[in-house]
């Protein structure tokens, strides 16, 4: 019940755009209720109309939840309603334990996003290659014949290829991530917080229920190369990226390879590593996203600090948790994920660790390059209150992990 | 125990609340002051507090080295604190600094006390998320910003080293505490060479140690706790953890002090041309810690901790003398050259800086005396007789660049005449504590000897690099450095050419790749989309050739399709 | 039977041969109704030997299909005519793409 709730409340919103943020807080409050509590009704033929609170799914549930949450509060009146749609297609889709629902939850997110991005070119682009993926994906749904979720059934072969294209299109991971640059930077940057942080879970929530848990040991060094590429070429693209939103959008696709690495791994520690990396990426990428707000190009900002002290300290705070710095949200999942690579292969976890010094190189980059520098005088940027919530669980994980496992391993 | 965590407190009360100036300078140097009153109290024993994930526990290992590195973080800490009130005493953001020196050693502390290395690493990037904050402390200056990210980038690659050490210690033995690991069977070799790279980022030994004469553009009390007392040592610290799997792989650790001892000599060469006089004691840094590395490399814990201790006390004392003659010439003047003829003006100072120096040399019965010649008498009597070699011959240098420098900045005709003198109470009683540790602090020397075959060669060679340096620069001043002109001076003021060599081998083509993936990747991947659609109305576009208009055309069409169609039912 | 199939087949191949061939709609339309007679004759011919009225019935029907045809496609070339130009079915290609 109390997940329907967390669906369907933030949904109210919706006829009143200017409160919009009470409505989406408390779905996230009935959300944080609703632990461990399932819902399945059979629905048509096969299909369950299945929900349920646990596991990986729960903590991205209440990620999104949050997130919806906080980047309403802070986003203008005209954009809440499809924001509020999206954030609750989110949840549904983190809830579900059917495939059809998740199916449909996810070709949910699609539509708002559309809009968000700005009906334009880049709209278009994510369209084509989400709509395309997705196509693929339900075949490899039906093809599986099993409609619960986890799967139990074998993914191999055909049926994995298909299914990839969906969650790869969506996460997304490299090669698949041709419309996120586009994207993120056409879109204003609280739709952008919201995809990046929470929409690109879906792909990664996707293959954890559907293809891993029967993965074959054939595919594994297939998808092991896909993460790696993934990891190091979003890192060094990020490098060379002058607008801010740009080089995010590139550290996503680095970061989802991380985990993506982390859950094909094969190890309990890479997969725990993957949860807890996942949750940790949404919160510091809708941060940073939200923060991005005035920033284009980062050659043309630069010594903000004397400015805007309070913004910068926090910018250097979310950034320094997106590189992974110990003590920070990023830095467990970083560290159980590169354990788990060990025994897979030191080399990989050598090439992720090499990874991990890139995120280091383009993000101070992108800090000292808008902040550092000969002061100039720039518009008063302040860092909403709203945030404070994503700062506090940030610094929360990274000193004690522990607590998001109370979540995801109840 | 819970007294440590004060500086902590203190650096988020500081960086979140505006206070008045001297509320601030009070808070941040009480609360050193208590924690260092929590390390004196310390007990030996381990501690655990709680979990921070899976099995790694929040726990805390007190013993003898921890204890050692805490005391001297939280007493050079607080004498450096209380330098600072004065030496920044007309910056804007003193609360911000203040913040950042209190979490340094909030951070520096977890390092120490740790119980296993993930926490450990926690500190360790704390540390290294400081230096950055300190180093690029005024950050409108674009050498400073450089030099921070510099330090920070290369603390990362260690940072990255380390947590590969981590993942083979766990993967290995399961555990994730020191006792745990040690317990266990770690493929030694590896580990070590991991351990080192973190240690070596951390210390700046080579071959990471280009970031520390560019951070000397933090402000000096910064260079004076982090990089002369505390951050460096922090390498040391590792190795002296970690003496076990290095006792277990002892190629490696003989590789690791032969690196040390490098460090050892390569800086002493460079500290010899340097003009700048905290890149002179940047440079005498990461010699002295590379004699720290040769000792604890080959389980020579003792001497090593020793060399920590008594370094700190002089290294620290050197920095501070240096701020008082930058800010007594009005406006952070580094220059050697323009310095000269200042202790007529700057007594106090300079009697200060000359006890330093005697004391880095090693003049006898003084506590570096006795710290130096433990290392290198352990290490011939261990069987390291390059390595005792090594650290002979820089002892000599020692006395060279040290006095090099105090010669051209305090004796002489003065170049630029002091606009300030010292009369900083602030700056003249830490410096005089200080003076007295660096005299008298070789009681904490182990092992302790009076005298060996050691201290006679130091003795010789240390007072032959201070006739050198007295003949060439105590009256002539600059001129002195004539000798440098030559090839050998090029070498040397290039620093054998480090930047140059990484800039080539690893930022370039890195920058490269960056390059290649970034301009690529619209086209390749952003094409995909581009691609789709194109074909899909290529296609529609070459079906539209069937559309002919032509009647007969279609009606030849009409005629073959039925053909087929009758044909196929006719063969079912 | 033999011969009406026979019959039958030539007379719908030369209507098809004309319909291909010839460019002239009039000539095309008259190769069209030479299509269906000869598909008639082939079925009242079967109806007969079968002995089954149904296709004599079947016959009426597309005598009356061919005559609608016929007069569509007059009205079709009528109107192509009052345009003055000669009325040549390659020129005519409004309908293209």
């Amino acid at each position: 019940m109390m997940m329907i709730l967390a669906i369907v409340l933030p949904l109210l919103g919706l006829a009143w755009p200017r409160r919009a943020a009470v409505p989406a807080a408390l779905g996230f409050v009935a959300l944080c209720l609703a632990g461990g509590t399932a819902l399945d009704m059979p629905w048509l033929g096969g299909i369950h109309f299945s929900l349920a609170m646990g596991g990986f799914g729960a903590a991205l549930a209440l990620l999104a939840s949050l997130s919806t949450a906080v980047v309403v509060a802070v986003a203008p009146e005209q954009r809440r309603r499809l924001l509020l749609v999206l954030g609750a297609a989110a949840v549904g889709l983190f809830l579900a334990r059917d495939l059809i629902v998740l199916y449909v939850f996810w070709e949910l997110m699609l539509i708002p996003a559309y809009f968000l991005i700005g009906s334009g070119r880049a709209a278009t682009q994510f369209l084509i290659y989400n709509v395309a993926g997705s196509l693929f994906m339900l075949l490899g749904f039906l093809a599986l014949g099993q409609f619960a979720m986890p799967v139990t059934v074998p993914a191999s072969g055909l049926v994995l290829l298909g299914l990839m294209l969906g969650f790869a299109a969506k996460a997304p991971l490299w090669p698949l991530h041709g419309w996120q640059a586009d994207a993120y930077t056409a879109a204003p940057s609280d739709a952008a917080a919201l995809m990046a942080g929470v929409q690109s879970k879906a792909g990664l929530f996707g293959f954890y229920m559907v293809a891993m848990p029967a993965l074959s040991p054939a595919a594994r060094p297939w998808l092991l190369a896909v993460g790696i590429i993934a990891v190091l070429y979003g890192a060094f693209a990020a490098i060379r990226q002058d607008q801010v939103r740009r080089l995010l959008a590139y550290s996503s696709v680095g970061h989802l390879g991380l985990m993506f690495l982390g859950l094909v791994s094969g190890t309990q520690l890479g997969l725990d590593g993957a949860i807890i990396l996942a949750v940790a990426h949404g919160l510091y990428t809708v941060a940073l996203f939200l923060m991005s707000d005035k920033f284009e190009r980062i050659s043309d900002l630069g010594g903000l600090a004397k400015a805007a002290p309070g913004m910068g300290a926090m910018f250097t705070f979310t950034g320094m948790a997106a590189l992974g710095l110990p003590g920070l949200a990023g830095f467990p999942g970083e560290l159980l994920i590169l354990i788990g690579l060990w025994s897979v292969s030191p080399w990989l976890a050598a090439a992720a660790g090499l990874g991990v010094l890139l995120a280091a190189i383009y993000m101070v980059r992108a800090i000292q390059g808008v902040f550092h520098g000969p002061a100039r005088e720039g518009p008063p940027l302040r860092v909403s209150w709203a945030l404070a919530p994503i700062f506090l669980l940030i610094l929360a994980i990274g000193l004690d992990p522990q607590l998001l496992w109370g979540v995801a391993h109840p | 125990m819970a007294l440590l965590a004060a500086p902590l407190v203190m650096a988020l009360v500081l960086a979140w609340i505006r206070l008045p100036r001297s509320v601030v300078v009070g808070l941040a140097n009480a609360a050193v002051a208590i924690a260092f009153i929590g390390a004196l109290l310390l007990r030996h024993g381990d501690t655990v507090v709680g979990t921070w994930l899976l099995s790694v526990p929040i726990g805390f290992q007190v013993d003898t080295i921890s204890q050692t590195f805490a005391l001297v973080t939280t007493g050079v800490g607080l004498l450096i604190h209380a330098y600072s009130a004065a030496y920044m005493a007309h910056d804007r953001d003193l609360s911000r600094y203040f913040a950042g020196l209190n979490f340094f050693i909030a951070a520096m502390l977890l390092l120490v006390l740790a119980d296993g290395p993930v926490l450990l690493l926690i500190g360790w990037a704390g540390v290294g998320f400081a230096s950055y904050l300190l180093i690029g402390f005024w950050y409108e200056r674009p050498a400073a910003v450089a030099a921070a990210r510099k330090a920070f980038l290369i603390n990362t690659a260690g940072d990255v080293s380390l947590m590969l050490a981590i993942a083979l210690m766990v993967t290995s033995t399961g555990q994730t505490t020191y006792s745990g690991i040690f317990a266990g069977h770690v493929p030694a070799v590896a580990v070590a060479w991991l351990l080192f790279f973190a240690a070596a980022a951390k210390s700046a030994q080579i071959p990471l140690h280009t970031w520390l004469p560019d951070a000397m553009e933090g402000p000096t009390p910064v260079s004076a706790l982090i990089h002369a007392a505390t951050m460096v040592t922090a390498g040391v610290y590792l190795l002296l953890r970690f003496h076990p799997v290095l006792a277990a792989a002892p190629s490696a650790a003989e590789g690791i002090a032969i690196l040390g001892g490098a460090s050892c000599l390569l800086a002493g060469l460079m500290a010899i041309a340097q003009r700048d006089i905290k890149r002179v004691l940047a440079f005498s840094t990461m010699s002295q810690v590379g004699y720290m590395f040769m000792a604890a490399a080959v389980g020579l814990g003792a001497a090593a901790l020793s060399h920590v201790v008594t370094h700190a006390f002089f290294k620290a004392l050197l920095f501070m003398g240096a701020g008082v003659v930058m800010h007594a010439l009005g406006g952070d003047e580094r220059d050697l050259y323009k310095m000269g003829g200042l202790r007529q003006k700057l007594p106090a100072t300079s009697a200060a800086m000359g006890v330093a120096a005697l004391a880095i040399s090693g003049f006898p019965l003084m506590s570096g005396y006795f710290s130096k010649d433990a290392i290198l008498e352990s290490l011939l009597a261990n069987g390291h007789p390059w390595l005792w070699a090594l650290g002979v011959v820089t002892a000599g240098l020692t006395a060279l660049y040290i006095f090099r420098m105090y010669f051209l900045a305090f004796w002489g005709k003065p170049r630029t005449q002091p606009s300030h003198g010292e009369s900083w109470l602030s700056f003249r009683w830490p410096m005089a504590v200080l003076a007295l540790l660096a005299i008298v602090g070789g009681v904490f020397v182990r092992p302790f000897a009076w005298f060996s075959l050691t201290s006679g060669a130091t003795l010789v060679l240390g007072l032959a690099g201070f006739i050198i340096a007295y003949r060439l620069y105590a009256l002539r001043g600059p001129v002195g450095d004539a000798w440098l002109d030559g090839g050998v001076g090029s070498l040397l003021r290039s620093e054998f050419g480090f930047d140059a060599i990484y800039q080539a081998l690893i930022v370039r083509p890195g920058a490269a790749i960056a390059a290649l993936i970034a301009a690529g990747d619209p086209a390749a991947t952003g094409g995909l989309a581009t691609g789709i659609s194109r074909s899909a109305a290529a296609f529609a576009e070459w079906l539209r050739g069937w559309q002919s208009g032509l009647v007969r055309t279609y009606a030849l069409t009409i005629l073959v399709g039925a053909v087929l169609a009758l044909l196929w039912v006719a063969v079912r | 039977m033999t011969p009406y199939v026979v019959l039958s087949a030539i007379l719908f191949a030369v209507g098809a041969v004309g319909l291909l061939v010839r460019r002239d709609p009039l000539v095309m339309i008259m190769s069209i109704e030479i299509m269906w007679n000869a598909a008639n004759l082939l079925i009242v011919a079967a109806a007969r030997f079968y002995g089954t009225v149904s296709g004599q019935a079947l016959v009426f029907l597309v005598i009356t299909l061919a005559a609608a045809d016929v007069a569509i496609g007059l009205a079709i070339v009528m109107h192509v005519a009052r345009r003055g130009e000669a009325v040549d079915v390659d020129a005519l290609k409004e309908l293209k793409g």
